[in-house]
């Protein structure tokens, strides 16, 4: 079930919604949790039921470890060595899921020796439910949560508008939220809010990124049989760079609207990354969850900058590696993370060297020539990051090099079968990308802007008719956009692979 | 309090709605969305399913309304810029919306690009309507045999043309369960005037024109997976006794000659492996259907019949090999563009065998002997 699809916004929501409520107000807030845990398995199951036991199993693991790490004087076993073995066996498992055939052919191309493959179907969501569930352990053992109801566990883990791609979550922010009582009543304000950021989201998926696949999908499936030109290799990295941005933070945008239904609230995974000028930058501001997870978990278990600058830029190269390699089970994600890695490198060196010589720079306190540097620093961190996206999108290296160097000089012959790039579809790709670096992005939008000003008419005499408009024409809009998501070929979110 | 509040918020949830529903359908007025389909009601002098005489015809593709185009239909509510002369000589060309082609100029048309070809000596009539199927291309006959006197027939076949026979559709013919008869023609049924009234809301021309929304499409919720395996695809029985049946009444009911018929076969799925460059890495090919096996079998029957044959699948392929144009909307509308129009227009040029004579010679040898 697909968030834009008809079966997920016309039957599946409101029957887990009306029923959340319902359950919470006749039977209390317990059943309502165990309500909202039962239909986020069946949300997953609908997608592949097979997957359901494995996810079960994993959060019945996890609880019990979780629950022997916490008992740690008690436990007949040390915390840590559960910590090991638990974090071990998630490993284990997303690697055999995952992994298992991309090791396997790796180790056949570098040792020639011929190795079968294995007949392994990754289950979705496997890479977001076992991060989340890393964190708990290490949070565990580091005593910041500590967590005796089953079900309250297993409705963090699966709770449906987080479960399949994120944002990643903490056990810390989430389970609070499902103790208070307020959760289980329905509000007004919230519902509003949660439809608005349910439409953005929407719109961005449905009209944006949906529209811009064509053109990315035409070039890098051209590039595995023919050449392509500059031009179209442009067009193509270009409309890439616009989907994926559209994708992941308009589903992003949905789940934080699906939850603000349910009264709860979920982290923001996306601070406008276009506008980053400079890649340390960009990753405060992409996939923020997912940053903060290799940052606390990853970046700082591995010594983080307390060891000296040199082991910093390791920790930093091997940190990004892993977290190309945690998006798919390729040599291309590799590539995409090494090169990230390189990036924040030059990156922090260069802010250690302007830092020593800022005084002498001529454009840094002058204000004419500030706003041309950050232009530029702004246009040399998006081109970094489109360049990182070819091999992020590519099928392989050999075609993610094939993309580059037509972007970068080499100059072929219109190549049939790529999308056309007429100057209409230059506008329309210029004008999204554009609004991703120019607009408010969606939380300045609707908690920052349309928030206060829903409160202020709240207050008002008028205060419950003019919400409750809010609502209706919200509504409205939800299901116009439902209905051109209909008319399309159905596309899954980019992250729903990973 | 708490009850005064739900009302509240209730009332105005339903008075955003209307709101929203209200500025969305003004919106929409002021934007080039499809106008729908206006059908004609039924008449005795021509009972087929055809539009409203002299009526503006509006289309555009998709959600994000491409190929903006204005038509109009003529007195007998087909769409072309000029009425139809009772007892003209013409060449008639046949076909369902890629004949209609109201997604295209009327100058890029096939039966205009045709008629030019032709040196505009004699008049090409289309009788294109969208749904149209083979059983009708054969029952017209009657009709046009009655009005015009029909001196070429160009037929242009689709996929789906042979299955979509077995539907009856009001005004439409169908394929007879009698033995006694091959086609049958549907009765056209009067519109009923609430629907008719409901088809003026944009909204509605919207959600059924542009986004052809169906239940089917608004539930779909995975991606459609193609698999290498394909479908049974093999003859029903009857289906071959049915199209020898057409093809050998097909000269008779316009009484041509076979060699005055050509019909053009088009492949929509061939089409879209043409534009897939991964085709070439799968070996995709497209699945046989019932309805292709079909279709090879009317051209094989067509054929030994003497009919003029075209398949335009491999004309446009070379086209876009060599060329990188396509030949349709694609990917938002599969129907011809006035580039597949004027390849079709050509092919069927060529098989009139009059492409050498040219100018008056080309109508004299277009006439009946």
């Amino acid at each position: 079930m697909l968030f834009p699809s008809g079966e997920f916004l016309f039957v599946y929501l409101p029957i887990v919604l009306a029923g959340f409520f319902l359950f919470a107000r006749l039977a209390g807030a317990q059943v309502a949790a165990a309500w909202l845990a039962l239909s986020s398995f069946f949300f997953y199951g609908f997608w592949r039921i097979e997957d359901l036991p494995l996810l079960a199993g994993s959060i019945a693991f996890n609880y019990f470890a979780g629950s022997l790490i916490q008992r740690a004087p008690e436990a007949p076993v040390s915390s840590r060595s559960v910590l090991i073995l638990a974090i071990s066996v998630n490993l284990l498992l997303l690697a055999y899921f995952k992994y298992s055939n991309f090791l396997l052919e790796s180790a056949t191309a570098l040792l020639g020796v011929g190795v079968k493959s294995v007949d392994v179907t990754l289950p979705i969501g496997i890479s977001f439910f076992t991060f989340t569930q890393i964190a708990y352990l290490v949070d565990s053992y580091a005593g910041k949560v500590r967590e005796r109801n089953p079900l309250h566990y297993a409705l963090f883990v699966t709770y449906f508008p987080h479960l399949i791609a994120g944002p990643v979550l903490h056990h810390a922010e989430m389970m609070p939220q499902f103790a208070r009582s307020e959760t289980y009543r329905p509000r007004v304000m919230l519902m509003v809010l949660g439809l608005a950021f349910l439409a953005v989201g929407l719109a961005k998926k449905v009209l944006v990124a949906d529209s811009a696949a064509p053109f990315a999908n035409a070039l890098f499936d051209a590039a595995g049989n023919q050449s392509v030109n500059t031009a179209e290799a442009w067009h193509g990295v270009l409309a890439y760079t616009i989907q994926i941005y559209y994708d992941f933070s308009g589903y992003s945008d949905m789940a934080v609207g699906l939850s603000l239904l349910f009264g709860v609230r979920l982290p923001y995974n996306f601070d406008s990354p276009y506008k980053a000028r400079s890649i340390v930058d960009f990753w405060r501001r992409w996939h923020m969850t997912l940053s903060r997870f290799l940052r606390d978990y990853l970046y700082v278990a591995l010594g983080g900058n307390r060891r000296g600058v040199a082991r910093r830029y390791l920790n930093l190269g091997i940190t990004m590696l892993l977290g190309g390699l945690w998006h798919g089970a390729s040599w291309t994600f590799v590539v995409w993370g090494g090169l990230h890695g390189a990036f924040l490198v030059i990156n922090h060196g260069w802010r250690h060297l302007r830092h020593r010589i800022a005084n002498r720079l001529l454009w840094s306190e002058s204000p004419t020539l500030r706003p041309v540097g950050d232009a530029l620093a702004l246009a040399l961190t998006l081109t970094c990051v489109m360049v990182a996206w070819v091999f992020f999108r590519a099928a392989s290296v050999e075609d993610a090099a094939k993309i580059l160097l037509a972007m970068f000089g080499s100059i072929g012959g219109a190549s049939p079968g790529v999308a056309e790039t007429g100057p209409n579809n230059w506008v329309w790709l210029a004008i999204s990308l554009a609004f991703a670096i120019i607009a408010p992005n969606s939380q300045q939008m609707i908690d920052g802007r349309l928030r206060p000003r829903l409160e202020r008419l709240a207050a008002s005499p008028a205060g419950d008719l003019g919400t409750g408009a809010a609502m209706g024409a919200t509504v409205v809009t939800i299901v116009m956009l439902a209905f051109i998501s209909a008319s399309r070929d159905v596309s899954e979110f980019i992250y729903f692979n990973f | 309090m708490k009850q005064r509040r739900f009302v509240g918020v209730f009332t105005g949830f339903a008075f955003g709605i209307i709101l929203a529903l209200a500025t969305l359908e003004g919106l929409l007025r002021l934007l080039p969305i499809q106008g729908g389909i206006h059908a004609a009601d039924p008449n005795d002098r021509w009972p087929i399913h055809h539009m409203e005489a002299h009526a503006d015809v509006h289309w555009s593709a998709g959600w994000n309304l491409t190929n903006p185009t204005r038509r109009r239909t003529n007195n007998l509510g087909y769409a072309a810029p000029f009425d139809y002369a009772s007892g003209a000589r013409i060449v008639a060309v046949m076909g369902d919306s890629y004949v209609e082609s109201v997604m295209n100029p009327y100058e890029s048309t096939v039966q205009a690009q045709l008629e030019r070809l032709l040196g505009g000596a004699i008049p090409v009539y289309n009788f294109g309507i969208g749904g149209s199927s083979l059983p009708d291309y054969l029952g017209m006959a009657t009709f046009l045999n009655r009005e015009f006197v029909v001196e070429r027939l160009v037929v242009v076949v689709g996929e789906g043309d042979f299955v979509e026979g077995f539907r009856p559709q009001p005004g439409h013919f169908f394929w007879s369960p009698h033995d006694s008869r091959l086609v049958e023609l549907q009765p056209d049924a009067f519109r009923d005037p609430v629907r008719k009234a409901l088809r003026k809301l944009a909204l509605l021309r919207y959600a059924r024109g542009n986004l052809r929304l169906s239940a089917n499409a608004l539930f779909k919720s995975r991606p459609s997976t193609r698999t290498s395996e394909c479908g049974a695809a093999d003859l029903l029985g009857g289906d071959r006794e049915l199209i020898r049946g057409f093809i050998d009444a097909l000269p008779t009911a316009y009484g041509l000659s076979p060699e005055r018929i050509v019909v053009l076969f088009d492949s929509e799925s061939q089409r879209r492996t043409m534009y897939d460059p991964n085709a070439a890495r799968r070996d995709a090919v497209a699945c046989p259907t019932r309805d292709g096996r079909v279709l090879e079998l009317l051209a094989s029957e067509a054929r030994r019949a003497g009919v003029q044959v075209v398949h335009l699948a491999p004309t446009f392929r070379r086209h876009f090999t060599t060329s990188g144009e396509r030949v349709d909307h694609s990917p938002n509308d599969w129907h011809w563009n006035a580039v597949g129009h004027r390849i079709a227009a050509t092919a069927a040029f060529d098989k009139m065998g009059t492409k050498a004579a040219g100018g008056h010679a080309a109508t004299q040898s277009l006439l009946r002997p």
